[in-house]
């Protein structure tokens, strides 16, 4: 069965007013029955061996599975800028691997104002194969996660590209059903509105098939059901591939609603509909 | 939600090696959509490391958490044996660490004949202390599995000593709902067709399961597709009343009765089932 995950993003609000930690945000996970959780990077109090140890064990007594750390990265930046971004990483994959944590969640590259897309793919495809190596070296995976706002990849065929020209069994997936072209919930400066250029259903049906992991986004869930994404559209595709691995609730919807209301409200709908599709 | 796994000793069938084969396991379990699988340590092929990551890999890629490895241990021994004991469980703890799996499942001591379960204690304690010291360096917890045919903890109290003894987080409990005292299924005990668990088992497990990250759930009868010697229906009211939230582990044990492919899925679809009509 698919198994759901917290994206410890879904309180950014919360975490940033200082009312809640990680700590805090592992036992909403556990009250709320979830079987996994993910760990934002900048949720983390410190990198030191007695705090990661103790989160570590805090997940495993509430029964969650640590899916990913999660890692704002850009490979998109040049000179010693790309390398402070390569060195995050590697960073990170160090913790995972202490941790034993087995995948980080990372970006592909924005694209700099008036730089060409084209240009940018040398150096991102050349900066992840550094960190898919170092990645490599720890067995931990590294998952290209989607991504628009500016960025690539930001398409199905972008995605497999960048996968297919890294070419290693340590580089793997993880599709965003909200973060494609086109997407309402990533559309450039025109957020809620789908853009019927970019077929971002296309662009998840592409993917699909090399994900080893699935960010579920909720943006409009004041009223018990997603309204900017369809998942009665999105998950027969996903359901077709195979997939039986987990699926993060990841709520980016605080212009609606707060986070203590979405949360519940988000998980309970994933909930139903993967029961309704029997998955 | 309750997780479901499926322990590799419930497949016996060797495949085209004249063994059973841990990969092939891990893609059964993903065949039948579980979610999470759980090695028995004796079905390695090896402890060499490109094996163990190259299985680790493969449950990953299929959506599978590996939630502990079986090692079978007997520290009711004494001297040289009883060393060899706690010195295989340790090399299985590192296996465990390098695969990163959380956890390491370990039964505690027959009591041989001429011994008492009371004279057997002190060295189970300490035994038990040494491999959970030995865990924490190596960030792997130490599962404590209830047994009975003889052995010690086979109660919910003796599980629950042996636990405030050594009262260490690294010392975590596995509950197996077949091998406590009352179980028809327990291992060693002369099976008898028509036998259900004793009113005891279900008291022992409720005594327990809040020190659980695990439940092994035994079936040893299931061809209706229900599970007759234990009644899972009254366990799934304990799990529920408990809040549990870890993984159940299938561990299917009919072989003398019914063939795996059958009693596995059949498994499966008791447990599913019951989970939805509890909520949990």
């Amino acid at each position: 069965m698919i198994k759901l995950s917290l994206q410890s993003l879904c309180y950014r609000d919360t975490f940033r007013a200082g009312k809640i930690d990680l700590y805090g945000i592992i036992d909403r996970a556990a009250g709320l029955r979830f079987d996994g959780i993910d760990l934002h990077s900048g949720h983390f109090a410190s990198t030191e061996p007695a705090y990661l140890e103790d989160l570590r064990l805090r997940c495993l007594r509430r029964g969650l599975h640590v899916c990913y750390i999660g890692v704002s990265n850009d490979f998109g930046k040049k000179g010693a800028d790309l390398d402070k971004q390569l060195a995050m990483v590697i960073r990170w994959v160090d913790v995972a691997a202490g941790m034993g944590v087995p995948m980080v969640r990372v970006f592909g590259a924005w694209v700099p104002q008036g730089e060409a897309e084209e240009s940018v793919w040398p150096r991102l495809v050349e900066t992840t194969k550094k960190a898919v190596a170092h990645a490599r070296e720890r067995r931990v995976a590294l998952g290209l996660h989607n991504h628009n706002h500016g960025c690539i990849p930001a398409t199905g065929a972008q995605v497999l590209r960048l996968l297919d020209a890294v070419g290693d069994p340590y580089y793997m997936h993880i599709l965003d059903t909200g973060q494609y072209r086109g997407s309402p919930g990533a559309s450039k400066g025109d957020r809620g509105k789908e853009d019927p250029a970019h077929d971002f259903y296309g662009s998840i049906r592409t993917s699909a098939p090399r994900a080893v992991h699935v960010r579920a986004k909720v943006y409009r869930i004041a009223s018990g059901e997603e309204r900017w994404l369809d998942y009665g559209r999105i998950l027969p595709v996903i359901k077709q591939t195979g997939f039986n691995g987990w699926m993060s609730v990841v709520f980016e919807g605080q212009d609606e609603i707060d986070e203590e209301t979405a949360v519940p409200l988000a998980t309970a709908y994933l909930r139903s509909q993967l029961t309704r599709h029997g998955m | 939600m309750i997780r479901v796994n499926l322990f590799s000793l419930s497949c016996r069938k060797p495949g085209p090696g004249g063994q059973v084969d841990l990969a092939r396991v891990i893609d059964y379990a993903a065949e039948l959509r579980l979610d999470g699988v759980d090695l028995e340590a004796r079905q390695f092929a090896s402890k060499e490391p490109a094996y163990l990551e190259q299985l680790r890999l493969r449950a990953f890629e299929r959506g599978l958490a590996i939630s502990y490895l079986g090692v079978r241990s007997d520290f009711g021994r004494a001297g040289a044996q009883l060393r060899e004991e706690i010195d295989r469980v340790k090399e299985w703890i590192e296996v465990a660490a390098y695969m990163r799996i959380p956890l390491v499942r370990v039964i505690g001591a027959n009591v041989p004949a001429g011994a008492t379960e009371d004279s057997v204690w002190p060295r189970l304690r300490d035994s038990f202390r040494e491999i959970t010291e030995h865990g924490r360096r190596h960030a792997v917890r130490v599962g404590l599995h209830n047994h009975n045919h003889g052995a010690i903890p086979a109660t919910g109290d003796q599980v629950l000593r042996l636990l405030d003894e050594i009262d260490d987080p690294y010392l975590q409990h596995i509950v197996d709902t077949g091998q406590f005292r009352g179980s028809p299924g327990a291992s060693g005990q002369q099976r008898q067709e028509g036998r259900v668990a004793g009113e005891e088992l279900y008291g022992h497990i409720e005594a327990t399961i809040p020190r659980a990250s695990v439940v092994r759930t035994k079936f040893y009868r299931n061809g209706d597709g229900r599970e007759r010697w234990l009644d899972y229906d009254r366990v799934f009211g304990i799990i529920k009343a408990s809040g549990f939230n870890g993984p159940l582990s299938i561990v299917y044990e009919g072989h003398d009765a019914l063939d795996e492919e059958v009693a596995i899925p059949n498994a499966v679809g008791e447990l599913r089932s019951l989970a939805r009509r509890y909520g949990v």
